[in-house]
């Protein structure tokens, strides 16, 4: 469906390896202007390697990146189409943040006035004005992510690459920090925001990409991805405080849980394997059983059971559209 | 783009007071220091302390004493000892660097003549192998004292050498020691001891001593603070910048072109802080040859800005950069002539400065401020290879580096 909006970026059969090993292992993607993808996956699953090739700062050893039809780690002019927010606080701690916008406006080539223009603007989206004076170490983490995110709108890219944009950063700074990405997708840019955040990923997401090992396992419109999801009953996920032995093992399986992948004191269940018993009797049946369990959690399953799912190798989930 | 680089290197520098101390302050001062202790120490003006017994108490051994006290080069103390012993442990204990012990008559052979006669010969030196380098000097003084206030005393000894050979008797003797004692009478000076005639390289338009030091230290000072400054690269790689510059339009080489001009202002600024310092304090002439100067300071300041960004790019993390900072440069000072002149290291290792950028350096600066432009020339080619050589390597590493 989206195929019909006009193409921001493009990545076929992208393979790239790190002093020969594998970071991705031929992956396609595509995104379209106005759209945010959000990149999710555990670490070491390819997430800033393919924000990386969308950037241009490395090249696919097979396959092809094209980013508003151009090469972008060729193509001068391409990159200075894309945003690119890297993980880390990528700023000069000892200039202030105007400064530091000015040196990264003149970096991107633009000339005096246009400079001017384009550090204005950033401030004023990013909601910058009170600190621009202000050296970036003084700034609290919250306003050094904001500002992390402002230098790369200087040269008005039509594609922003984000890469863990939120990292460490208190709930109000998180809030400030969504508001300026939606405030830039209303705007008309697109946006590839890798996280950990599947909160973050269901609120400012219109398109999902689950990768693992190099490879994108589940990707989609986040609509159509949850929408099967929408009748689902309330999952259970069982916390343990202690190891498991062969008994206890059996009689969690028996209940209808099965281990989430990446962290053996994690157990989820659905409502229905569950017996249809609440969590309080849930927990307490449990327990009786000689399992280890702390806590019994219910909720709604959401974008976190389909991370999981996706990596559990669902292929009835695979390519919603 | 450039200018960007080089703005973030200037205000980085102007807000970092620790930095900028080092950068312009520490040189002048160090200079100062090194210039103060080495000009004296391989120059005209070294004064080592001697201790001076005289337990033969002759006329010969007093006029010796006598030419050793007017020596400006000494600093003679008298010893009041009564036994060689006694001048050991004084220079054992450090209260002087050398001591001589006059113990016989220097114009009787074996000392056999006077009234305490020693064994061995009339002169003991008591020397410190903690000291050694004044051994060496405290015997050249006392033949230069011997052969310009005792010379009577010294030819004296080589014609009894000659009696007692045979070959001449005790009325020949008496004539010719007659005949030596007149002119010191006259106080002519004897032909042997103006066999020599000392001609200096020196313009003598200024301490040229000193701008050895100038240059030696301003060699020291360029690479450790463009080491300083190439760290950034080493940062912003680490920090995350180096993703965002490099995805930027000009990538990485840009960034490196820009930190490589501002390290070479910096370089200048340096030594020109260094050798108005030399000037100043020492008289270092520097206005005659201004334009040797800024062209060596210029090619200096590159080949040490293309060598720390090359370091800078090549180094995986801080941490070796920061080795290649201290004891790279260390390294290469101390074989280069930085810190001890070369000529006083064994032949191999003086060879081996010739490796250093240091000993180019120096070379630049000796050359174009002593000798002229041209002479300048084979050193200033060496330092503009090495400049480019770096910053050709720098700029390669940071265009193909992935991570």
């Amino acid at each position: 469906m989206h195929d019909e909006a006009p193409l921001l970026a493009a990545v076929e059969g992208a393979a790239f390896a790190y002093r020969g090993r594998p970071a991705l292992r031929g992956l396609d993607l595509t995104l379209v202007r106005g759209t945010t993808l959000a990149l999710l996956g555990p670490n070491g699953a390819g997430k800033t390697s393919l924000i990386r090739l969308l950037a241009g700062r490395l090249a696919p050893d097979a396959g092809r990146v094209r980013v508003l039809d151009g090469d972008p780690f060729a193509d001068r002019a391409t990159r200075k189409r894309i945003g690119f927010v890297p993980q880390e606080i990528a700023l000069y701690p000892r200039l202030t943040v105007a400064e530091n916008l000015d040196v990264f406006a003149r970096l991107a080539g633009l000339r005096r006035a246009e400079r001017r223009e384009a550090v204005a603007a950033a401030v004023g989206r990013c909601a910058l004005a009170e600190v621009a004076a202000r050296l970036v170490a003084t700034l609290s983490g919250g306003y050094q992510r904001r500002v992390n995110i402002a230098a790369s709108l200087l040269s008005q890219p039509d594609l922003i690459l984000l890469d863990e944009p939120t990292q460490g950063v208190d709930l109000d700074a998180r809030a400030a920090i969504h508001a300026v990405l939606a405030g830039l997708r209303a705007g008309g840019a697109g946006l590839v925001i890798s996280t950990h955040d599947f909160s973050e990923a269901e609120r400012l997401a219109d398109r999902v990409a689950i990768l693992a090992d190099g490879r994108i396992r589940l990707e989609g419109s986040l609509a159509a991805l949850m929408r099967p999801l929408d009748a689902a009953p309330p999952e259970h996920e069982a916390v343990l405080e202690g190891a498991l032995d062969a008994a206890a093992e059996a009689a969690l399986r028996r209940s209808g849980f099965s281990p989430l992948p990446g962290d053996a004191r994690f157990w989820r269940a659905d409502h229905g394997a569950a017996g249809g018993l609440d969590g309080a009797a849930l927990l307490a049946a449990l327990r009786a059983s000689g399992v280890p369990v702390a806590e019994i959690r219910v909720r709604r399953p959401g974008l976190e059971t389909l991370y999981r799912d996706g990596l559990a190798d669902r292929p009835d989930l695979e390519s919603a559209a | 783009m450039i200018a960007a680089a080089f703005r973030v290197m200037w205000l980085s520098l102007l807000r970092d007071r620790a930095a900028l101390t080092m950068a312009f302050v520490l040189p002048t001062v160090i200079f100062a220091i090194f210039a103060a202790i080495f000009s004296g120490a391989i120059g005209d003006r070294i004064r080592i302390h001697l201790g001076l017994a005289d337990l033969a108490g002759t006329a010969t051994t007093q006029r010796l004493v006598t030419a050793l006290e007017a020596e400006p080069s000494l600093r003679v103390e008298r010893l009041a000892v009564a036994d060689e012993a006694a001048a050991v442990r004084a220079v054992r204990r450090g209260e002087v660097d050398v001591a001589l012990v006059l113990r016989g008559d220097l114009a009787a052979p074996g000392g056999a003549e006077t009234a305490n006669p020693a064994p061995g010969q009339p002169v003991l030196l008591i020397e410190s192998p903690s000291r050694a380098l004044a051994t060496p000097i405290a015997l050249g003084q006392l033949q230069r004292a011997l052969n310009d206030a005792l010379p009577d005393v010294v030819l004296s000894r080589i014609v009894a050498d000659v009696e007692r050979s045979g070959k001449i008797g005790p009325d020949e003797r008496a004539f010719l020691d007659e005949a030596f004692a007149e002119p010191r009478a006259k106080k002519e000076p004897f032909s042997f001891t103006r066999l020599v005639e000392t001609r200096t390289t020196a313009s003598g338009r200024g301490n040229e001593r000193v701008s050895y030091y100038a240059g030696a230290i301003a060699a020291v000072f360029l690479l450790f603070a463009a080491m300083q400054g190439a760290l950034s690269l080493v940062d912003e790689r680490e920090g995350g910048l180096a993703d965002r510059l490099a995805a930027g339009p000009g990538g990485l080489p840009v960034i490196v072109l820009g930190k490589f001009l501002f390290l070479l202002g910096q370089g200048v600024v340096q030594a020109g802080l260094i050798f108005a310092a030399a000037a100043l304090l020492h008289g270092v002439d520097v206005s005659g040859h201004w334009i040797g100067w800024l062209v060596t300071s210029l090619l200096v300041s590159a080949m040490a800005a293309g060598l720390a960004l090359a370091a800078c790019a090549l180094s995986a993390t801080r941490q070796q950069a920061h080795l290649a900072a201290t004891f790279g440069v260390l390294l290469l000072s101390a074989v280069g002539g930085s810190m001890v002149p070369r000529f006083l290291m064994p032949p191999w290792l003086q060879q081996a400065g010739w490796l250093t950028p240091n000993a180019w350096a120096i070379e630049a600066y000796q050359t174009a401020l002593g000798e002229g432009v041209s002479a300048a020339l084979p050193a200033w080619g060496v330092l503009a290879a090495l400049a480019a050589a770096g910053l050709a390597v720098a700029v390669g590493v940071v265009g193909r580096r992935r991570i």
